[in-house]
């Protein structure tokens, strides 16, 4: 990111980046490079612009945030892609709620097994039956013992990582779901 | 019921319509044109078409989406130059291709051009 010596005061680096991170919304709808390229080449415009005019480094880039213009609106994804990205959109956020509920409990598992490995574990019957529990259960096996914790946390870890990255391209505004969708 | 002239108001903003929508028009011609000459930046570019083109009140962020489509359309290259002083700047130069493009839009505006002439001369 640039600093405040970048934009001759700390004034002038606030207007310019207020404006970057405004520019970055409303180009949401670009792909990540394409995103990349035209806010750095606004940037290079607005530091050209404050090199070409006398005065305050401030005034200079408020200035050259007014000359740019109004910011495009974000693209939107067009009526029927709307509809699919909303209906998609609300299963993957379903999904996501349980899944995380699951990696929730199993994460509180894990944790609980580490204050009291001898009741909390894998627990498996002489029927071949098998239950996860807080609870040593009579007539039956722990099988992970010093494992249960490593795996379950790790496992819940995991799964939490997969659905934030789930979330990132599938439920995010402006993710590439949301970005396919607006070419379509 | 007798028809009433439009207020003047209404006949200003139709024609700052009007000349907003001509310069849509012509201003990738115009970009083009500045490119034929020498590869440029936005900065300069724009600066150069306010200057020139009786463009001083446009918006300068216009230009960059523009830029893109001809870029895009294979009309313009880009790259990133270091400048001796500040920031790299992104020059864009025109390519065959974009000649040709230019050709046929300045063929296209004199045609234009000649019709507005010719109807003149006959009022």
């Amino acid at each position: 990111m640039t600093t405040q010596r970048d934009w001759g005061s700390p004034e002038a680096a606030r207007i310019a980046e207020a404006f970057l991170r405004r520019l970055a919304r409303s180009l949401r709808g670009l792909d990540a490079a394409e995103r990349q390229e035209r806010l750095r080449e606004a940037e290079a415009h607005l530091r050209d612009f404050a090199a070409a005019h006398d005065g305050p480094p401030e005034r200079a880039i408020a200035d050259g945030v007014a000359a740019f213009g109004p910011l495009p609106e974000p693209a939107r994804p067009a009526a029927t892609g709307g509809a699919l990205l909303s209906l998609i959109r609300a299963i993957v956020i379903l999904f996501i709620g349980a899944t995380g509920v699951l990696a929730a409990m199993t994460l509180h598992l894990a944790v609980s097994d580490l204050f009291a490995p001898d009741q909390v574990g894998l627990w498996v019957y002489a029927s071949g039956d098998w239950s996860l529990s807080y609870e040593a259960q009579p007539d039956a096996r722990e099988v992970l013992g010093f494992w249960f914790a490593p795996i379950f946390g790790l496992g819940a870890i995991a799964v939490a990582i997969a659905l934030a990255f789930l979330y990132r391209i599938a439920a995010s505004p402006g993710g590439a779901l949301e970005r396919a969708l607006t070419r379509l | 019921m007798a028809k009433s002239a439009p207020p003047a108001d209404d006949g200003a903003k139709a024609l700052e319509r009007w000349n907003s929508q001509l310069r849509k028009g012509v201003f990738e011609l115009l970009v083009l044109g500045r490119l034929e000459r020498a590869r440029s930046y936005g900065y300069a570019l724009i600066a150069d078409l306010k200057r020139d083109a009786g463009m001083e009140d446009i918006a300068e962020g216009t230009l960059y989406p523009v830029l893109s489509r001809l870029k895009s359309d294979g009309f313009v290259t880009a790259e990133w130059v270091a400048a001796e002083e500040g920031a790299p700047r992104k020059y864009y130069a025109i390519t065959e291709e974009g000649r040709r493009a230019l050709a046929h839009m300045r063929a296209a505006w004199m045609r234009i051009d000649n019709a507005v002439q010719l109807r003149s001369n006959e009022e």
